[in-house]
């Protein structure tokens, strides 16, 4: 339970076996820059337009945060109660934030 | 010679003998630290022991420091505000100096001085309470600290050099954009929070993992103190909140330095939408910044009525949910912008839900005294205080969360007295709170209490002299961030009182720093280790604690652990030295100056993108670069300390508790 003997007990075990190239953080952060670049080239691109446009780039973020979590956050590997209930919380927020900003935002402040 | 004058007088805020008086300090201060510390041999002893400190306990106190100190630059801002409002017409400051003293005054007191506090008391008081013998990232933990010990200084230095903002603490669009704020006081706003703001993300992080992962063995989550519970959410809100500010000031940063148009109307931007973000993460702030001082409200109710807490599960239900709903009512800071009435009714209905578990937390402090044999030791008379306080700033609030009436109170004096209410009376009160508790266990010595009582009494008569007239000349339709008034308006005599309570809260604050010098001298010696009697692990050790907290990782059974083992007569064992056998090296982190360099890189790049100065913008970058691949390529980053070593320490300190028993 402590983390002290956890982090004597990783330590053991790293010098038993070979830490190995971290390649699915290389390819997450690949990823992450292809996706960054290709939604950056959207707005700027001037290809696309509207609601496509828009549509697009929701997808990219989508994907963008599917990468986040699958490669980086650990979420494929499971955890505890608590580990769920920290990401349920996280998409409630993220919902909130979204949701709850584009509502706000939507009583025609823009000079026409 | 004349371009290099020019530039100087650009460079230097020129032309006000307050800045002057300033400048003459600064350079006296800095002097007399240079000369002190060369003359006592001490840089080396400062550089190894805290500079590049990864111990949470020293981090805590470089955190204490700062925000003691910032409470200070704070505290003098308000004086000057308050002085200028003394009177009617009056010209002590000029308008412009007026802005950028009350922009600075709440920039300092949120970020600079509430968020310090904060994290001293979380770095002093969880790794202890959960039997750690540090916080889950230690090297991280020295980082978040550079990087707000920067960005703190940063924004502290726009005052001298190049001119202070001047936009309000909130910094709306389009004030802040370029073509109305050109000067550099903007940008040292932005760039000052957004890297002291990277630093607070972290810890926050790293108190979750500490919280969630570190805990001694037996301490399921529903044994942990309720302080620990309170930063737990803490550090929940920090993680979503935080971004939204980064974001926010980044486009606003792009908006200035780069020429985007994030939130010009013109070119199709929407300044709405910074409000918007802003106050996405400036609601939850609040809770950030209430939430832990609720945890000590909690601990030293609990001690100090020498009973277990009240309602220990609804406690922790109500601190959750504070988390969550308090995260559905940031539109109430901008009701009268003019969103629907659909939007206003939502977030006004959602700001009174937050006050209910706020309830369940103040009938449950109250539970607990009753019939609780209270001491009114200096902890417990700021909690007793926060009581009152509290309820009329959640009262004032509830007025406020109503979105009509709130048309009429927006950004009136009412506004300013009820959040201070609020700031003051719950985390200020909260935090000085937990200051007293927890200084013995960090430096070995008590804070004095008369001097404190002095400082509690002069303190609570200023508050309420303060901030109660400005609730009536809120009514009377005083607004803020006026700078001045006429003498027919019928506010002259509250605006004096509110003054003159303003004068005695900076007396208070002096009797806090005379009783902070005479305790260092003079103050009672902690030997025991458990001066108030506690409840919790982290009176099982003495004071200070050694660099590895615990000698043996203490296996839990109870809530209140350390007050279980002294009822069962299982402490006395304490005293003696810990079982030899139970003895193991401890795996501990070392020291690093790269945290140091980190933050000093992010200074160097922040100053440059203030000026626009590019290279040096780029010097900074690279500094961070280098540091992040120094860390990567580091191999001997731990190391454990023997077993002869901590016997050593052990029976050093166990003399002096000995000695402490027997006297």
């Amino acid at each position: 339970m402590s983390s002290q003997s956890n982090t004597a007990h990783r330590h053991a075990a790293s010098a038993v076996h070979e830490p190995s190239f971290p390649w699915k953080q290389v390819i997450g952060y690949v990823l992450s820059l292809l996706l960054t670049g290709a939604t950056l080239w959207c707005g700027f691109g001037h290809g696309l337009h509207g609601g496509v446009l828009q549509t697009t780039m929701m997808v990219l973020g989508m994907l963008q945060v599917l990468v986040q979590l699958l490669l980086f956050m650990h979420l494929s590997e499971g955890g505890t109660t608590s580990h769920i209930w920290m990401i349920l919380l996280g998409f409630f927020f993220t919902f909130v934030v979204v949701a709850a900003s584009i509502w706000i935002m939507t009583f025609g402040y823009q000079v026409q | 010679m004349s371009g290099l004058n020019a530039f100087l007088s650009h460079f230097f805020v020129t032309g006000d003998p307050l800045i002057y008086a300033s400048d003459v300090l600064i350079v006296l201060v800095s002097l007399g630290i240079i000369v002190t510390l060369t003359y006592l041999k001490k840089w080396k002893w400062l550089w190894r022991e805290w500079l590049t400190t990864v111990d949470h306990k020293r981090i805590a106190i470089m955190y204490l420091i700062a925000a003691i100190l910032m409470l200070f630059r704070g505290g003098a801002d308000a004086e000057l505000l308050r002085t200028q409002l003394a009177v009617p017409n009056n010209s002590f400051l000029t308008a412009e100096h007026y802005d950028q003293i009350f922009t600075t005054h709440g920039t300092i007191m949120i970020l600079f001085m509430a968020m310090p506090m904060m994290f001293a008391l979380f770095n002093a008081a969880v790794p202890l309470q959960i039997g750690a013998r540090d916080v889950a990232f230690p090297y991280l933990n020295a980082i978040s600290f550079w990087l707000f010990f920067f960005g703190c200084l940063l924004f502290n230095l726009s005052f001298v050099i190049g001119g202070s903002p001047d936009g309000g603490w909130t910094s709306y669009p389009p004030l802040t954009e370029l073509g109305f704020s050109p000067g550099p006081g903007e940008n040292y706003y932005i760039l000052g929070i957004l890297i002291s703001g990277l630093g607070s993300t972290a810890t926050g992080i790293n108190f979750m993992a500490t919280i969630l992962k570190m805990r001694a063995p037996g301490m399921t989550l529903m044994k942990l103190p309720l302080f620990c519970w309170s930063v737990l959410s803490s550090s929940i809100i920090i993680l979503f909140a935080f971004p939204a500010l980064t974001v926010a000031l980044a486009l606003l940063l792009l908006d200035r330095t780069m020429g985007t148009d994030f939130f010009t109307i013109l070119h199709g931007g929407n300044p709405m939408q910074f409000v918007n973000l802003f106050w996405v993460w400036g609601h939850p702030e609040v809770y950030i910044v209430v939430l832990p001082a609720f945890g000590v409200y909690s601990e030293v109710v609990s001690t100090f009525s020498r009973k277990t807490v009240f309602g220990y599960k609804s406690m922790v239900f109500s601190l959750l949910a504070i988390t969550v709903i308090g995260y559905l009512t940031w539109a109430h800071h901008f009701f009268t912008m003019g969103a629907g009435a659909s939007v206003n009714t939502f977030f006004a209905i959602s700001t009174m839900c937050v006050g209910i578990p706020t309830g369940v937390k103040m009938f449950n402090w109250l539970f607990t005294m009753f019939r609780g044999r209270i001491q009114f030791k200096l902890p417990m008379l700021w909690t007793l205080a926060f009581i009152p306080a509290f309820a009329i700033a959640g009262a004032t609030g509830i007025m406020l969360a109503a979105a009509p009436a709130d048309y009429q109170f927006h950004n009136s004096q009412f506004l300013v007295a009820h959040f201070h209410m609020a700031l003051i009376g719950g985390v200020v009160f909260g935090y000085v709170a937990g200051m007293y508790y927890w200084w013995p266990k960090l430096f070995g010595f008590s804070l004095d209490e008369r001097l404190g009582r002095w400082a509690f009494w002069l303190w609570q008569i200023g508050f309420y002299g303060c901030f109660g007239p400005q609730f009536a000349l809120g009514f009377m339709g005083m607004t803020r961030r006026m700078y001045t008034y006429p003498a027919n308006m019928g506010w002259n005599t509250l605006n004096l009182v509110s003054t003159c309570g303003a004068y005695l809260m900076g007396v208070a604050f002096l009797f806090i720093g005379a009783q902070i010098v005479y305790s260092i001298l003079k103050g009672k010696r902690d030997v025991t280790g458990d001066p108030w009697d506690g409840r919790t692990l982290e009176w099982s050790i003495p004071s200070p604690p050694p660099l590895y907290n615990f000698a043996v990782i203490p296996t839990v059974q109870a809530r209140d652990e350390w007050w279980r083992r002294k009822q069962s007569g299982e402490a006395a064992q304490r005293a003696a030295f810990p079982a030899e056998a139970s003895l193991q090296p401890i795996h501990m982190p070392r020291n690093s100056s790269i945290p140091f360099l980190v933050g000093l890189s992010f200074f160097v790049g922040g100053f440059g993108t203030v000026f626009h100065w590019y290279g040096m913008s780029i010097v900074g970058g690279v500094g961070i670069l280098l540091c992040l691949l120094a860390r990567s390529l580091q191999e001997n980053v731990d190391y454990y300390v023997p077993v002869d070593e901590i016997k050593r320490t052990e029976i050093h300190l166990r003399e002096g508790v000995t000695h402490g028993l027997h006297v």
